[in-house]
């Protein structure tokens, strides 16, 4: 060891030991801390005006699922200041962590090929998915999530000290087995609300825009059923995307089309995805065959949207558009061979029927209250006009 | 007719019998408790999502209320057919109920009266045609909402399509009648003058001669001629909603509570019709707000929509700059300033949270006068003298340069010329791109050319004495000694030996620097 790395070596542990509470900061082996403590840190990328924030929150990171993984073992290269050389962290990175049941270094890589696999995939270097920037990443729908210890009825949030005692009793160092007990306890509740959940797919898939440029209807509809309702009300039983489109039995990294017949959603697995019968929640078991049919997310430019346009100022023609887009998208599917001709005849019929029933009722509605309301006021001013008269 | 005997005929007559005002009562109960728990699943997003924890046994309860009040409004409707059919009252109820030629007569003639076209208006008997039309429509819309509300309810047993349709009607119908309910029912019997505040018939069924003769006169003459009724004394009965005497607490009480009523019916008539009109904008108010107003997101790193809120790392609120009184400088060029360079950019950024500007862009040499620092609140503006350094650079204060000059003292981060500023803010977008060069002139002109270095400051002998400002000797030990001093030395002797080096040119510390996509999201 040279002299300069001695003292490079003093002065980094000078550093950690004069600054930081010992405690805290005991896994910020390469006083990272120092810096990125500060929430200022931070800048605008001078090419896309993106934030870019290099705070970390020590506590709430040592109290992570990623609390034991060094801030070098992600981020790559980081061996210079500046960190010109950065790579962009790649999750599927071995992470050299080990896992105890297998002794080898962790790492996500069976994710992020399922993931590419998936319909979310970015494809290959050499033959990348059209608009591959739209897909999500890992980071897009992970956080670096802080442990929720399992809490139940009885039970206050945090860690059963008896059933720590379980562990302990073998894994003799409390620090290990505390951090294993929390990751399995954390494993075993989802780390996100169907809300946030429903959220989270709905930021792309009610973007109009980007749903097109993938041929895609937005489903900002979602909005409008019942099982959203249920969700935003935080009723547990309330199904999210993700109860329909990757339930038990199907992982949510390797969705597929719905044109696909392993979906979860195709139009022959339907049935039995409603039914839910594997799931905890029993959604709609015994519902009859048909109860399954019809597009949940449907499209079309509504009478009241257009008017809602038409009211907003923005070009009625919107309206126009998505029917457009909406027939574009069928010929799409025609033009992949998919069959749907004989479903879509009897659907686009009870389309119609739906839309002239709403058309009629809108109607009926504004003409029996505006009538209603027009007798109302004549009777005011003459019952008025009458009593002055008396 | 003797005195005895007009003493002996009642002067009122039984509009409503018990039995009529039981299933009156029930279906009022029931109405609203289905309107209030079926809209909840209407209402806003926002208001929803305020209920928190709450959300899940209101919807819960929501659910049970709506169903069993359902199931009650049924039941109601069986006992009045029952009551119909089985019984005397019933069948007379019912017969006097069927719509006959004469209200078609009465309509016409009754909006002739309205429009000044005939002095009288019709001669109505026990149930004028708006009786009538309401009562029906009561019946029909019953059964719809009946009929779809026990399709909802037993779902399994459908086609996707029948369960849209009947989820799309109940609420069309729930819209229909609630609006009808308002505009004409409550209308009727509430806010009529003559009715206003309240008519009390569906409490104690009773409706005088005198209300009857003005609003059922056929009824009225048939109950005098079969000697059931007293006729009313136009000498001695006082007319009919002017009673002669003062207004009592408990009348003004309900005046006041019908005429918020009236404007809480108002409100809720505005949002149904918004509801039917513009359902899907009206009730997605949590959309990715920003990207549907405008189109701003657009323009500024596109394809970053998709973003979660938060940052991988969970950034808490300390990432957001709080200063109450924004300072001059923060309005132009933001709480992220330093872009230029890409060694220390968000280094000098972080600084920001802790002190002003002008600590490193006003040298002392350039200032009149005598300058101390000292830290000012960044909500009250207040001095602070002592900071908890344990909050890493979020001490809910600044550090800024203060300047006496002959006894005088003035905050150097408060602009000599606020008028100017002011001014100069207010006009920018119609000045010339001169003009605006100018007035930027003018704006900085204080700032020194060439603000204080990083090692300046971090080194032995520092620009700002630490200690004098408060901060603890260890600290301030350590931001020479140690982290902040070493990095700055690890810079200039280990990695960057050009960093600050005059002779480099600053093309090629740039292309050094300017590394392809340094990214890491």
């Amino acid at each position: 060891m040279n002299t300069t790395l001695k003292t490079h070596v003093l002065a980094c542990f000078l550093m950690v030991w004069f600054c930081v509470p010992t405690l805290a900061f005991a896994a910020d082996e390469d006083g990272c801390v120092v810096c990125h403590k500060y929430s200022g840190l931070a800048r605008l990328d001078q090419k896309t005006g993106q934030l870019r924030l290099f705070y970390v929150n020590y506590d709430k990171f040592n109290n992570s699922v990623h609390g034991k993984v060094l801030c070098k073992n992600c981020h790559l290269n980081l061996d210079v200041i500046p960190h010109n050389n950065a790579k962009k962290v790649d999750c599927s990175t071995k992470c050299h962590v080990k896992e105890p049941s297998k002794d080898v270094e962790f790492s996500h890589g069976n994710l992020y090929a399922e993931i590419n696999m998936s319909i979310h995939g970015k494809g290959t270097k050499d033959n990348p998915k059209k608009f591959s920037t739209d897909m999500p990443g890992c980071t897009d729908c992970h956080l670096n999530t802080v442990y929720k210890p399992v809490q139940g009825f009885d039970q206050d949030p945090g860690i059963s000290r008896d059933t720590l005692r379980r562990c302990i009793g073998c894994h003799t160092e409390e620090d290990w087995a505390t951090r294993y007990y929390q990751h399995f306890s954390h494993r075993l509740h989802r780390s996100k609300t169907a809300l946030e959940t429903a959220k989270l797919c709905l930021n792309c898939h009610q973007d109009e825009q980007m749903m097109a440029r993938h041929n895609l209807p937005a489903t900002a509809n979602y909005r409008d059923t019942f099982h959203w309702k249920g969700v935003l009300y935080g009723d547990k039983n309330a199904p999210d995307c993700l109860s329909c489109h990757a339930p038990i039995g199907y992982s949510v990294h390797s969705l597929t089309s719905m044109h696909d017949p392993q979906s979860p959603v195709y139009r022959t697995n339907l049935q039995s995805t409603c039914a839910s019968v594997d799931s905890t929640q029993q959604c709609h078991p015994g519902a009859v065959e048909s109860f399954a049919t019809g597009k949940i997310h449907q499209t079309e430019a509504g009478f009241d949207e257009k008017v809602a346009a038409f009211v907003k100022g923005d070009p009625v023609l919107d309206g126009v558009n998505l029917l457009e887009r909406k027939r574009r998208y069928e010929s799409q599917i025609e033009s992949e061979g998919i069959d749907t001709a004989a479903i879509d005849a009897t659907e686009r019929f009870q389309r119609k029927v739906y839309l002239l029933v709403k058309y009629i009722y809108t109607l009926l509605i504004t003409v029996v209250i505006g009538g209603m309301l027009i007798h109302q006021l004549m009777d005011f001013y003459r019952t008025i006009k009458n009593r002055k008269n008396h | 007719m003797t005195t005895l005997e007009s003493k002996e005929l009642p002067k009122e007559i039984v509009r409503l019998n018990k039995s009529e005002r039981i299933q009156h009562l029930l279906t009022f109960v029931t109405f609203v408790l289905l309107v209030i728990t079926g809209y909840m699943l209407r209402m806003p997003e926002e208001w929803v999502v305020k209920l928190g924890n709450w959300g899940e046994p209101v919807f819960y309860y929501r659910g049970i209320i709506h169903r069993v009040c359902g199931v009650l409004m049924i039941a109601t409707g069986v006992y009045h057919v029952v009551y119909l059919v089985a019984s005397k009252e019933g069948r007379s109820f019912g017969k006097d109920m069927i719509p006959v030629w004469k209200d078609v007569k009465d309509i016409i003639h009754n909006l002739a009266y309205y429009l000044g076209r005939r002095p009288e208006p019709p001669k109505f008997r026990r149930f004028d045609y708006r009786e009538k039309a309401e009562y029906l429509a009561l019946v029909a819309g019953t059964i719809i909402i009946s009929v779809t509300g026990v399709l909802l309810w037993s779902e399994g047993y459908w086609s996707k399509f029948v369960l849209d349709l009947s989820i799309m009607i109940h609420g069309m119908e729930a819209i229909l009648a609630t609006l009808a309910i308002i505009v004409w029912h409550f209308y009727a019997v509430h806010w009529k003058p003559g009715q206003f505040p309240m008519s009390k018939v569906w409490i104690d069924g009773k409706m005088s001669a005198h209300h009857l003769l003005e609003e059922h006169p056929l009824q009225y003459e048939q109950l005098v001629a079969e000697g059931k009724l007293a006729p009313v004394d136009e000498t001695e009965d006082p007319k009919h909603g002017e009673t002669g005497q003062r207004k009592g607490f408990g009348r003004r009480m309900g005046e006041l509570v019908s005429l918020c009523s009236l404007l809480f019916c108002i409100v809720v008539s505005v949002l149904l019709l918004r509801l039917l009109y513009f359902s899907s904008t009206s009730t997605s108010v949590d959309t990715p707000e920003t990207l549907k107003t405008s189109r701003f997101a657009d323009y500024v790193a596109p394809g970053v929509a998709k973003k979660t809120d938060t940052h991988f790392h969970n950034v808490d609120d300390t990432v957001k700059l709080v200063i109450a009184e924004q300072p001059i400088c923060v309005t132009c060029h933001g709480t992220l300033p330093h872009g230029k360079s890409p060694d220390i950019r968000s280094f000098l950024n972080m600084h920001n949270y802790f002190m002003s500007c002008e600590v490193c862009h006003v040298r002392r040499a350039d200032v009149k006068g005598e300058i101390a620092y000292f830290w000012y609140d960044n909500m009250t503006e207040e001095q602070v003298t002592e900071i908890d350094e344990s909050k890493t650079g979020n001490y809910g204060a600044r550090l800024v340069p203060v300047a006496t000059v002959n006894g005088e003292t003035r905050r150097l981060d408060q602009p000599a010329n606020p008028e100017f500023i002011k001014e100069y803010l207010k006009q920018k977008e119609h000045l010339t791109p001169e003009e605006q060069a100018e007035a930027k002139v003018i704006l900085h002109k204080d700032m020194s050319r060439k603000p204080i270095q990083c090692v300046e400051c971090h080194r032995r002998d520092p620009y700002i004495d630490y200690v004098a400002v408060g901060y603890s000797k260890r600290r301030a030990e350590s931001l020479y000694r140690t982290e902040a001093a070493d990095m700055i030395e690890r810079y200039m002797e280990f990695y960057l030996p050009t960093m600050f080096d005059p002779n480099s040119t600053k093309k090629q510390k740039m292309k050094k620097l300017e590394v392809e996509d340094r990214s890491t999201n």
